[in-house]
């Protein structure tokens, strides 16, 4: 069972805790404010309304036994930086900190943050997508050149089985898994909608309008292959 | 006995849809639908859920939603098409 701190209690920390303590994991969650460690307290193994800015609370509170935590103080950089290096500081091994700019992830890695995240531009990047590209269900990155797309099949392979379309010797893709909605009749006799999953389809399966194609591949030839549409 | 048989077009016609859907030809399928819906008097409920449906299989989300909206408005328990509707919520 993992032990996990979690600082600044927001909609994001809050939910980080919760969704952590649900897991089984044993769960510290420290804010400066009593109302939202009390909103929390029922939930998580320990709670502690502290300033976490100031070492000596951090280690009043016990942060030192944790090998991992989590800060979310939302829009104010200074104290993310003096949290994050306090934590670094008392001995935390992983610490994961979120920030809201490209700058201020820099700075966070500078002063030992093993991990930054941007949910914020990251939420903002997959709707902006879904919108521009509606065709575009999911995009999952697997390192900054590589990454899983579910993408509606564009006209150019559609009526083509698997090896006809070329998604790999032309694109460089490959097919995990196809996701299509099947009309049937079901036992009641009324006809309804089944979605099936066929997972690594065989070459010589066709490719039908409003196959959802999951495909894995570089980054650039996702890009192209993106590009097919319309 | 003997079935007493329906001359009505748009039986036929939604039969020939139903068919089409079943088979996943789903152009051919709105095609016949649609003429259905044309060729009736009365809305039939069930030829708007099943437009839906075709639409929902080539991903065109916006019109299964203006179809099984449809259904539902000429019939508001029309427990099937209030189901895919919720279903494609927020697509």
């Amino acid at each position: 069972m993992k032990d996990v701190v979690v600082i600044g209690l927001g909609a994001f920390g809050s939910t980080v805790a919760l969704e952590l303590a649900k897991r089984g994991c044993n769960v510290l969650v420290i804010d400066r404010d009593e109302e939202q460690v009390e909103a929390l307290s029922q939930y998580v193994v320990n709670a502690v309304t502290a300033d976490a800015t100031d070492p000596r609370a951090l280690k009043e509170a016990g942060v030192e036994n944790f090998k991992i935590a989590v800060v979310s103080v939302g829009e104010d950089i200074a104290s993310s930086i003096l949290i994050t290096m306090n934590l670094k500081e008392l001995g935390v091994d992983y610490v994961v900190t979120k920030a809201t700019t490209e700058l201020q992830g820099r700075i966070l890695r500078k002063i030992g943050a093993d991990k930054v995240i941007f949910p914020e531009r990251d939420i903002a990047l997959r709707t902006a997508e879904s919108i521009a590209n509606p065709s575009i269900f999911d995009y999952i990155e697997l390192s900054p050149s590589y990454g899983i797309i579910e993408i509606v099949a564009p006209p150019q392979v559609i009526g083509k089985t698997l090896r006809e379309s070329q998604i790999r010797s032309k694109y460089g893709l490959n097919l995990i898994a196809i996701k299509r909605e099947v009309p049937i009749i079901d036992e009641g006799g009324k006809t309804v909608l089944s979605e099936e999953i066929i997972v690594s389809p065989a070459g010589d399966e066709k490719l039908i309008e409003g196959d959802v194609l999951v495909l894995i591949g570089k980054y650039d030839d996702l890009e192209r292959f993106k590009k097919l549409r319309r | 006995m003997k079935k007493e048989i329906d001359p009505g077009i748009l039986d036929d016609l939604k039969e020939v849809g139903r068919f089409y859907l079943l088979h996943q030809r789903f152009k051919e399928a709105i095609e016949s639908l649609k003429k259905a819906d044309e060729s009736s008097d009365v809305p039939d409920p069930e030829i708007y859920y099943l437009l839906g449906m075709a639409y929902e299989s080539i991903r065109n989300y916006e019109e299964a939603r203006n179809y099984y909206e449809k259904a539902l408005q000429y019939d508001k328990d029309f427990a099937l098409a209030k189901e895919r509707l919720e279903k494609i919520v927020g697509k």
